[in-house]
């Protein structure tokens, strides 16, 4: 399959280096706004692609909630932002239940950050996704999608219950609205920042 | 050829079900074989399939992930517009991938434009990547998450957004 090396550029014809890519992950369950989220920011209409699942996820499977899923591919988000000449940010929307595990490592394998969409009305459906970036020590924040100011709970009681660390930022937002949007990322950079300040200084 | 025999076009692969078994599906449903593509014919005489007329496990050769090659679903392609391929035959799915990179992409966008699952294009990504038509975003030598200088030009960047 591979090529002699005649194919190669001659000697110092530089061909422009592709951008540097960085990756953050939207997480959250179904529904909770991941795709609006991507998409506020996104310069893109957010795009569709599937992977495939395999025979093992399959049967680690916990769509025990009535929701039986028969097909054997998932649907993934994203949507891009051009940093600069040689920054790109790419978005994943990932699904956020158990039945979804097997991506993760992909999904998560150099990604900066990540940040987990909270419906307030279905709490439940964040565990999987807090479990898993808490696992991989991924830096997080906790963003509650307020749907339209359909408060229903205060940020700290969203805290109080997901019951993260103190120093995880858990902000309000607005899915539609990319400043807010942009926000929650700015929240999530300077997050991982500070990391990497105190990684320094060790 | 008896049910058991087919396992020997495939012997390596307990582990890397992710497209399921193909070559035991299509002996279980008694489709014909020959189907599958082969070096050979397979330069441009398959028009009147669709991607998902294969299995994707076919269309990699078995293979699955990016692995060796370190194609992430997040990694860069760009056609290399310097290089005059020698082979000018790739198969319909990697002439697609090819045609999707004129501008640097990354793996997931080009699997999302061309309908193929990310885990075929960072395959056949990887084969072209190799093979000097495509370029990759390069792996950083540290981790972009450490890198300071990096993450305050990244905040800086979303911030003029």
């Amino acid at each position: 399959m591979s090529l002699p090396s005649e194919t190669m550029n001659p000697a110092g014809t530089a061909t422009k280096r592709p951008p540097i890519p960085v990756k953050i992950l939207i997480s959250g369950g179904f529904g909770v706004g991941k795709t609006t989220t991507v998409g506020a920011l996104s310069e893109i209409s957010p795009l569709s692609t599937e992977a495939p699942m395999t025979s093992a996820a399959i049967g680690i499977d916990n769509a025990g909630d009535g929701s039986l899923k028969t097909t054997t591919t998932v649907a993934m988000d994203f949507g891009r932002v051009t940093i600069d000449d040689s920054i790109i940010l790419y978005m994943f929307g990932t699904p956020g239940q158990d039945r979804f595990g097997f991506m993760w490592n992909d999904l998560a394998d150099g990604a900066l950050g990540g940040v987990v969409l909270v419906d307030p009305s279905r709490l439940d459906d964040c565990y999987v996704a807090l479990d898993y970036f808490e696992k991989i020590k991924l830096p997080y924040v906790v963003a509650v999608n307020q749907f339209a100011g359909r408060a229903t709970m205060t940020l700290d009681e969203v805290r109080h219950a997901v019951n993260v660390d103190a120093d995880v930022p858990v902000v309000g937002i607005d899915a539609r609205s990319r400043e807010q949007v942009k926000t929650v990322v700015l929240t999530l950079l300077h997050r991982i920042l500070a990391r990497a300040k105190a990684r320094k200084g060790d | 050829m008896s049910g058991a025999g087919g396992f020997d076009d495939e012997p390596e692969h307990e582990e890397e079900e992710s497209f399921g078994r193909p070559f035991l599906g299509r002996a279980m449903r008694a489709e014909p074989v020959e189907t599958v593509p082969t070096s050979e014919d397979h330069e441009g005489h398959e028009e009147h399939h669709t991607a998902a007329d294969h299995r994707p496990y076919l269309l990699t050769g078995g293979r699955t992930g990016g692995g060796e090659s370190g194609i992430g679903i997040e990694t860069l392609l760009v056609r290399d517009t310097a290089v005059i391929p020698r082979q000018t035959s790739w198969s319909p799915e990697m002439s697609k991938i090819i045609a999707a990179c004129d501008s640097a992409v990354a793996v997931a966008e080009v699997a999302a434009r061309i309908g193929l699952p990310i885990g075929v294009v960072q395959v056949l990504a990887g084969d072209l990547v190799t093979s000097g038509v495509l370029l990759r975003s390069m792996q950083p030598s540290m981790s972009l998450a450490d890198d300071v200088l990096f993450i305050e030009r990244l905040i800086n960047g979303v911030a003029a957004l």
